[in-house]
């Protein structure tokens, strides 16, 4: 016990003493947070719509499909039929996002395949948003190469017949139609990140729904557990390197009452970044602080369960160097796969079902039910056994390995 | 208090220890003296429980470190070869840590930090953080770790590598002082002086077995009156032993093509009827070392070789 209470003293003593890991821990989450709520205009700010002023010179059925397109991108897009001149005076006022120009003979030149020059002048206030058009209409020449492709010669056909009239059969429309359906799914995938920060649809279930930047709240936690348990397991090898791992191989009690405290400690750094993080967080979107404790202790054990999976893994690699690296190698697709970078509920499906089964990105799914409070205690119970009986049988195994590694 | 029999330790195919046998007492500096690699860590670290044995036995106040871990353990002060510390810590912390770690706690364990910090005269410097500490004062606060919890059994691995005189000089005195207290200290080093200046009872090992053991008189018993007279140059092996046997005083300790080692009785006096004897067998002499009998002679005389080859 005064073996316990000594380590803990010493590790907390000694990780207090590198501040510059601590402050990493902490600005980190902080940071992004602040980006990502800026990016959004904040959880109560308004949804950020594109204003697209259009200039519809030509009138045709292929105009009439982009404009359509714009219109049904994800609802961002608020398109604004105007005349060229008023157009370019509101743009120049500020108050649009982009002025775009369907100058005569367009849809006959996609239609046939030929060059076209789109005019597409955007606001330079506005960043993400003037982007966005511009990355729309390339998914859209795509998506115009790739129906050429598939039939050409039907395009070409009506281009060559009936160009710039209004007059289609219901076969052209079908095929068309089938042609936009597609463009609209690769426009999601396609406007995925900034489709991130614009997603504002209420989530099913009983709890609070989430908003954007909420969905970001445990990522960004669960990417500073990540680093800690990275930077934490790293001290394994400073141990053994001091040579202080000898000696805790052979006080009386073995590695064990040394590794405990070492683990408690942590363990108490997890928890305050937690609950700064969280209660930041927390605060930040309105979300009731009855929910933090178990947010908070869902949170601390999970970063014990990384601690205790990469300190294990730590004592097979050949150096502290390698070490790093490959704790490295680790942190970084398992952030990306469990929904630290983007939100799973944004991710392909596939991809989506190999996070949820990463540790972090299994951990974060039920953090982020604790935090909209519509967790089940069965889940959380099952959870909190299991990540302590993971912890528990890497520990054990980090001793058994202890002896060893700190000889060799 | 310490018993080791029969201990073998091998590492794969490489044999570090074979077939060590000791036993230091209680008021004792035992001394493990061997050049570098002749497995003087290794039977320390079987001692210490670092490393299991392959074979043998070792006892600690008759507790065996294998089977009674944990009571042979707690009365042992290991003072590993390479300087073991917290460096971001204060040298009063790292005490502290380590009393702790072998139970001690509360105003005992205030008490002897303090104690500790003042013999081995870091008692000015307690808080500052190891890391800007010199290499005597790690060397001594790396001592002092071992000592904190008072400890009956002593291990030290060659304590006083690179450190200055003036260290030294302190190392070796809180070694004799905790011996003249009561403790049983085993001593391992490859500086042949220390061991005399140090041990009450020596063993030299070399390529992990024991050549010799004995108290310090006994062992000069063993060197005898001779020097051991080194000549280097080029010998026609078979000529220069002719020359050289049936004379009087002379011993061939170890005779090569382009070395030559005897153990000679008044060899200053010898010295030109020698050089004589090996001109006339054709031997060509481009170098002379003279020894005195000390136990670098006598690890010269079993071995062969020099302590510090
Ligand atoms: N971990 C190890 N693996 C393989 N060989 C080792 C290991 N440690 C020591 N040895 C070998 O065992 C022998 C004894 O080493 P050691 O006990 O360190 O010698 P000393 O302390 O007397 O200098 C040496 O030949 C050394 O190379
Ligand atoms: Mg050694």
């Amino acid at each position: 016990m005064y073996l316990l209470c000594a380590g803990m003293q010493k590790d907390l003593r000694r990780f207090l003493r590198d501040p510059v890991a601590l402050m990493f821990w902490l600005a980190l989450p902080l940071g992004i947070g602040i980006a990502i709520t800026l990016a959004t205009g904040g959880a109560a700010g308004p949804k950020p719509i594109a204003r697209l002023f259009l200039v519809n010179e030509d009138q045709s059925l292929v105009s009439d499909i982009l404009i359509q397109a714009f219109r049904q991108a994800g609802g961002v897009f608020q398109v604004e039929p105007v005349e060229r001149a008023e157009g370019r005076r509101r743009l120049d006022r500020g108050e649009g996002t982009a002025l775009l120009i369907l100058a005569k003979g367009f849809g006959e030149a996609v239609l046939a395949e030929k060059p076209f020059r789109l005019e597409l002048i955007t606001n330079p206030e506005q960043r993400i948003l003037p982007q966005m058009v511009e990355e729309l209409l390339q998914v859209l020449r795509q998506a115009v190469f790739y129906l050429h492709r598939l039939a050409g010669n039907e395009l070409k056909a009506l281009a060559a017949g009936r160009a710039g009239s209004r007059v289609f059969s219901d076969a052209d429309i079908a095929r068309i139609s089938i042609a936009i359906h597609q463009t609209a799914n690769r426009l999601q995938n396609y406007l995925y990140p900034p489709a991130v920060l614009l997603e504002t649809a209420p989530r099913a279930g009983t709890g609070t729904q989430a908003n954007i930047s909420m969905m970001f709240l445990p990522g960004i936690l669960l990417m500073s557990l990540l680093f800690m348990a990275q930077g934490l397991s790293d001290d394994i090898w400073k141990e053994r390197n001091q040579g202080t791992l000898r000696r805790w191989t052979i006080a009386p009690g073995g590695p064990l009452p040394f590794l405990i405290a070492k683990l408690v400690s942590a363990a108490v750094l997890i928890f305050a970044v937690s609950l700064i993080i969280l209660s930041i967080g927390m605060a930040y979107h309105g979300l009731p602080f009855y929910r933090l404790p178990l947010a908070l202790l869902w949170s601390t054990v999970s970063g014990l369960l990384f601690l205790s999976l990469m300190q294990f893994m730590q004592l097979y690699a050949s150096s502290q160097r390698a070490g790093a690296i490959l704790a490295t190698c680790l942190v970084f697709p398992l952030m990306i796969l469990g929904g630290s970078m983007f939100p799973l509920e944004r991710m392909p499906a596939w991809m989506a079902a190999v996070g949820r089964c990463t540790p972090n990105g299994w951990a974060l799914e039920l953090l982020k039910d604790i935090l909209l409070g519509r967790s089940d205690p069965t889940d959380w119970s099952a959870g909190f056994a299991g990540m302590a009986l993971l912890s528990v049988a890497a520990s054990l195994l980090t001793v058994r390995r202890i002896p060893t590694f700190a000889r060799n | 208090m310490i018993e080791v029999a029969g201990l073998c330790k091998n590492y794969g195919d490489i044999v570090a220890v074979r077939e060590v046998t000791f036993q230091a007492e209680s008021r004792q500096i035992f001394g493990l003296l061997g050049p570098n690699g002749a497995g003087k860590s290794t039977t320390l670290g079987c001692i210490s429980g670092l490393l299991p044995p392959s074979a043998g036995r070792v006892r600690v106040l008759g507790h065996d470190v294998v089977l009674e871990r944990r009571a042979a353990r707690a009365q042992l002060g290991v003072v590993p070869q390479e300087v073991s510390l917290y460096e971001d810590l204060s040298a009063r912390e790292n005490l502290s840590f380590w009393g702790a770690a072998y139970g001690l706690h509360g105003t005992e364990l205030k008490e002897r930090v303090h104690e500790i910090l003042g013999i081995t005269g870091l008692a000015d410097r307690s808080q500052e953080p190891v890391k800007r500490f010199s290499g005597g004062m790690k060397r001594r606060l790396n001592l002092g770790c071992a000592l904190v919890h008072r400890p009956r059994v002593l291990l030290l691995d060659e304590p006083t590598v690179g450190v200055d005189a003036q260290s030294r000089r302190r190392l070796l005195d809180l070694v004799r002082n905790e011996a003249r207290n009561g403790a049983c200290v085993l001593y391992t080093t490859h500086y042949m002086e220390e061991a005399e200046e140090l041990c009450d009872r020596l063993a030299i090992i070399d390529h992990g077995r024991i050549i010799v053991q004995g108290t310090l008189a006994e062992l000069h018993r063993i060197v005898g009156e001779n020097d051991i007279l080194r000549f280097a140059g080029k010998f026609d092996a078979d000529r220069a032993r002719a020359a050289l046997q049936d004379r009087n005083g002379v011993e061939i300790v170890q005779l090569t093509a382009d070395s030559l080692r005897l153990s000679v009785a008044g060899a200053s006096h010898r010295l030109a009827e020698l050089f004589a004897a090996l001109a006339a067998a054709g031997c060509e002499i481009r170098e002379t070392t003279l020894t005195q009998p000390s136990l670098e002679s006598l690890f010269i005389k079993l071995t062969g070789k020099e302590l510090r080859e």
